[in-house]
């Protein structure tokens, strides 16, 4: 028996699953959990004219997972006529954000809704710095963020009339990918000036969240895609996170399976070996 | 024994302030400490310049010298000029690097699809490396395989359709057992940062003056 079975096989199983899965539908069941609803929850409690604090911390090798949830939370908040302003602490989150405002708004502009630039949302674009970074932001916006993403000066903007800091800010929301993301958005500006806060994470960040969502510091959040696909579902707003919810779901049983073939194959090996031994 | 002095003192004035602006409402310390944190911004930015000028530095080299995998090195060398010109080429002539700009277009055309492309590739490591080592080769290791194997399945939503118990086990394992793994390591690692912390701003450690 040969013990390792060509991870080419594996990666070509991988791929056909994944292309063939896109194109059949099966039937899935969503139960939004309590931290989608918490997210949901959060929005539908300001009350219209709010300002969301939207921080974009995350780039396009992400895009898969984040950018579904991203734009339906821009979408849950607009439609809403509650109000963005987007910053960054990552150099790739600016045009992550401006990606999510233009389809957004083309999907509003469908339904009837029209949303300005300036007026309902505006893109501050990237600031360096980390942590200190997200702290100054803590203290005053505008001091962080003198021009926005179109290098103009954010007095030129209706929106960002009478906002200094977060005593202005209804909710922040940080959407990332890593660090400075969520943590350190709790860390300098949640627990320091009281702030509510929701946030969106790629699948392998949610663990860190549950701690801080026992707490109440964070009010929901949503995990990877399936995130996305829940939040979408509480929406009533079919988008690509529920589309890929066939697919992921196939994969990740198919990876079920690998670790029982493996496991299969290792105890049979290990009993062989143990038979040879005594014999 | 200036050059030591000197950036030690800077470090406790520092950190006096920034930990003083946290716990007291004090007018003139938080004005203090909003300027420190302009000023921290401003050298991190600095940072940036600093770290472009070391990577042409050492890639320039390499590839001129013909040395190791300069071919990728050189590729790195006029991809990041080439973003650089055209970012100021955009600031020049547009005011912004945003929508519409050639700096915009190229960061869509090549760096999205490159970056994505990367990523997607995980998915099949994944699926080979379960494969090949998520293996039960005792009592600690088949606990992980089987809490990883239930938290996969339990968060995609074919499960809840096959069986409404299998979300609630995925959630218990993560609100749970996970969580109270978390915690501990966030105590402790905030417990950790808190005295290297204080080291540091007090001069006991140096790490910025290279331990001296």
């Amino acid at each position: 028996m040969r013990k390792e079975l060509d991870r080419r096989w594996i990666f070509l199983t991988v791929g056909l699953v994944v292309l063939a899965f896109l194109k059949i539908p099966f039937a899935v069941k969503y139960a939004p959990n309590e931290k989608t609803r918490g997210v949901y929850n959060a929005v539908e409690s300001l009350e219209p004219g709010s300002i969301v604090y939207l921080s974009i911390d995350y780039g396009p090798s992400s895009q898969a997972e984040l950018l579904p949830m991203h734009e339906a939370l821009v979408y849950h908040v607009l439609k809403r006529n509650l109000k963005i302003i987007a910053g960054s602490v990552w150099e790739t989150g600016p045009p992550m954000t401006d990606k999510a405002f233009k389809s957004v708004a083309a999907r509003l502009q469908e339904e009837g809704i029209s949303k300005k630039y300036g007026v309902d949302y505006v893109n501050l674009g990237y600031k360096s710095g980390n942590d200190v970074a997200i702290a100054k932001i803590g203290t005053s916006i505008p001091e962080a963020y003198p021009r926005d993403y179109l290098n103009k000066p954010l007095q030129e903007y209706a929106i960002m009339k009478g906002v200094t800091n977060f005593d202005q800010i209804g909710l922040l929301c940080n959407i990332s990918a890593g660090a400075p993301g969520a943590r350190q958005w709790l860390q300098q500006v949640q627990t320091r000036y009281n702030v509510r806060m929701i946030a969106g994470v790629t699948a392998v960040m949610a663990p860190d969240l549950y701690s801080f969502f026992q707490s109440k510091q964070v009010e929901g959040f949503l995990g990877g895609l399936v995130g996305a696909a829940e939040y979408e579902y509480l929406l009533q707003r079919p988008g690509f996170g529920m589309a890929g919810m066939n697919v992921q779901s196939i994969t990740h049983y198919l990876i079920l399976l690998f670790i029982l073939i493996g496991n299969i194959l290792y105890l049979r090996e290990r009993a062989r070996k143990k038979r040879e031994q005594e014999a | 024994m200036i050059k030591v002095k000197i950036p030690i003192f800077i470090t406790i004035i520092v950190g006096i302030f920034m930990i003083a602006k946290f716990f007291l409402n004090v007018l003139w310390i938080k004005a203090v400490a909003d300027e420190l944190e302009q000023w921290g911004m401003i050298v991190l930015a600095m940072a940036i310049v600093l770290g472009v000028a070391n990577i042409l530095r050492v890639n320039l080299k390499t590839a001129l010298k013909k040395g190791k995998d300069w071919q990728y090195k050189l590729v790195v060398v006029i991809s990041m000029m080439g973003m650089i010109l055209v970012g100021l080429w955009d600031l020049a002539m547009r005011g912004h690097v945003s929508a519409g700009s050639e700096f915009q277009y190229l960061f869509d055309v090549i760096y999205t699809p490159l970056s994505a492309t990367m990523f997607a590739l995980l998915a099949f490591y994944v699926a080979s490396a379960a494969f090949r080592a998520f293996r039960a080769r005792n009592v600690g290791a088949a606990l992980l395989l089987v809490s990883g194997a239930l938290v996969m399945i339990g968060r995609v939503p074919l499960s809840a359709a096959i069986s409404g118990y299998l979300p609630k086990i995925a959630d218990w394992i993560m609100a749970v057992p996970n969580a109270a793994g978390q915690r501990g390591l966030i105590i402790g690692a905030a417990m950790g940062v808190i005295a290297t912390g204080l080291r540091i701003i007090f001069g006991i450690e140096r790490p910025y003056l290279r331990g001296e």
